[in-house]
């Protein structure tokens, strides 16, 4: 495994909110999933991660490089791309020209390159035939497609997406999906999202972080395991279960330690896992 | 699992010895500037400058002619272009880029700079509307309602430098603006303290009757271009008395003149403001940017009390 980004014992307070403490990972080739409630760390260390924000204790390599070094951190951000939570748009430029924008902060060659290059990812993300339209113009699915083409520029090799699949309609989120796994064969990707499906369809390996500390790494398989189990059907709500919902087929799918004598184990899903990581012992049922 | 590290990145290349203006800023400034002269404002400011030309043109009072031939006709489109490059400075402020930016390899001072170069876009726009009041107050072309064209001496170079000079660098001073009070009313506010200082106030200190309708001298070093005209009222000079069909009987024709030295000092200051206005824009440390704006102030300031 090519090792693209290895942290150790980050830390970042945030005003009086401790955001990391102590977060340690090592990350290569393919998708990594970030999952944790909100206020959890994971925009935190994505910043971190693209260099927007700076630790306040902990070590960190990006691709080979310091980012803490000013010179060594300006080549790092040359070979990474980066798309935030909310991205923001300057909304009376067309999408080809904030994306060309970026693409000269990028510092991507002469003026010819450039336009190839920012045609060549608008067309990836399948916003060639809308290029010249205006942002203000565009839907909100098409703004995130601008957001993702901006990330892509000069083929990085280290790629970090904060909730990429929010505002996308399903027919998106596939097209999404094939991109990304297609991306993800030759470099590093890094996925935040509230999607636990997105994880499972995309990612290798799985990180949920809880107030601000890793509490789970490791493959979606692995984080399925969790549950493995712990979770069954009944007809009615039981009283052992520590979440509980009535499901569509107007039974009770139930998570927790003791499914009662007889019940119907079934098999567990990652939400079901990340689900009975992160649920407080003590909840009652819902 | 074995692992291997990436290999590290190449060490940064040396920039070569000779300067030459980085490729992303001149594409930023091509941007930039583009987008600042079709700006909303910029553009309202071009009309309301036409508006002036035409206004100063039309008024049967030879005295405000002098007003055509110092720039002093672009104010209007200088004062535009300090709330537009105001505008385009917060722009990633107020659209929310910043974060995605502070990504990127080129740091926040490669776009101020690009908006500072993206500030010479506006010669055109500037030098076509002195051209055109030129033409008018000449009378080269139309003839004046003033019974007959008014001649003057070539423009001097400051005299010509003056108009366009004062709008790259009102709209360096919007940019430096951005930085040291981000916010977008500031800019407003200032050009509408500047108009009521140079209209409204110093009449109400000094008085209409005293100044005879013009703000003291010390006002008109602190507005970005001064017009100190010396007119000369004479009889019209054969060869324009030939031009017109029916020449009044008591034609006289105007001869403006600058002063050509008191402008050139002003020009200077107006250079002077502008580079210490970019400096401020691009400097990181916030103190040496509150330093640079103290610094132009403190010239306006010495500039005016040397003008008594």
């Amino acid at each position: 495994m090519t090792v693209a980004v290895q942290a150790g014992d980050l830390h970042k307070r945030l005003g009086s909110t401790q955001a990391l403490a102590g977060v340690s990972l090592t990350l290569g080739d393919g998708i990594t999933g970030l999952l944790g409630p909100n206020g959890a760390g994971k925009t935190t260390l994505l910043r971190i991660l693209a260099t927007v924000l700076a630790p306040d204790r902990g070590t960190l390599r990006l691709l080979g490089a310091q980012p803490a070094e000013r010179s060594e951190r300006a080549l790092i951000r040359a070979r990474l791309g980066y798309m935030p939570q909310e991205p923001g748009f300057h909304q009376r430029f067309t999408a080809f020209e904030f994306v060309d924008y970026v693409a000269i902060l990028k510092e991507i060659g002469d003026r010819r390159r450039r336009h190839d290059e920012v045609r060549r990812v608008l067309d990836l993300v399948g916003l060639g035939d809308d290029a010249q339209r205006r942002i203000k113009a565009l839907s909100g699915g098409m703004r995130r497609r601008v957001a993702l083409a901006q990330a892509l520029l000069g083929d990085p090799r280290l790629l970090i997406l904060d909730e990429p699949t929010a505002g996308l309609d399903p027919e998106q989120r596939l097209r999404f999906r094939e991109l990304i796994s297609r991306l993800a064969e030759d470099r590093c990707v890094v996925i935040s999202t509230h999607q636990s499906d997105d994880v499972s369809a995309l990612c290798h390996h799985v990180i949920v972080l809880d107030r601000g500390a890793s509490v789970f790494a490791g493959a979606p398989r692995e984080l399925c395991d969790v549950a493995r189990g712990r979770v069954w059907l009944a007809d009615d709500r039981s009283a052992g279960a520590r979440l509980s919902w009535l499901t569509g087929d107007g039974r009770h799918r139930h998570l927790g330690n003791g499914p009662p004598a007889g019940a119907q184990l079934v098999e567990p899903t990652l939400e079901d896992g990340y689900l009975l990581l992160l649920a407080p012992p003590a909840r009652a049922a819902a | 699992m074995s692992t291997a590290a990436i290999a590290p990145l190449p060490a940064p290349v040396r920039r070569a010895a000779r300067w030459r203006p980085p490729e992303h800023v001149l594409a930023l400034a091509r941007i930039e500037g583009r987008r600042l002269v079709l700006h909303p404002v910029f553009l309202a400011g071009a009309v309301l400058s036409v508006g002036f030309v035409i206004f100063v043109w039309a008024t049967p009072d030879d005295r405000l002619l002098g007003m055509l031939v110092s720039g002093y006709v672009v104010l209007p489109l200088s004062a535009a272009a300090l709330i537009a490059a105001n505008l385009g400075a917060l722009r990633s402020r107020r659209d929310g880029t910043e974060e995605l930016y502070a990504s990127l390899p080129r740091r926040r001072s490669s776009r101020t700079a690009g908006q500072l170069v993206g500030l010479l876009w506006t010669l055109p726009v500037s030098g076509v509307l002195l051209a055109g009041a030129y033409v008018l107050a000449s009378g080269g072309v139309l003839e004046g309602p003033r019974g007959g064209p008014v001649p003057f001496d070539a423009p001097a170079a400051v005299e010509l430098a003056q108009g366009p000079l004062a709008v790259i660098a009102l709209g360096a001073a919007g940019i430096a603006l951005a930085r040291v009070a981000p916010m977008a009313i500031v800019a407003v506010l200032l050009v509408i303290g500047g108009f009521f200082l140079e209209f409204e106030l110093t009449y109400w200190i000094v008085g209409q009757q005293t100044i005879e309708g013009r703000s003291p001298a010390w006002v008109h070093w602190l507005v970005p271009v001064a017009n100190d005209a010396v007119e000369t009222a004479r009889p019209c000079p054969p060869d324009i008395l030939a031009r017109i069909a029916n020449p009044p009987a008591n034609c006289r024709s105007i001869d403006l003149h600058h002063d050509v030295s008191g402008l050139a000092w002003h020009v200077a200051w107006l250079a002077a403001a502008t580079a210490l206005a970019a400096g401020a824009a691009l400097v990181r440390s916030l103190v040496v940017r509150l330093s640079l704006v103290a610094l132009v102030a403190l010239l306006a300031l010495a500039s005016a009390l040397a003008a008594g």
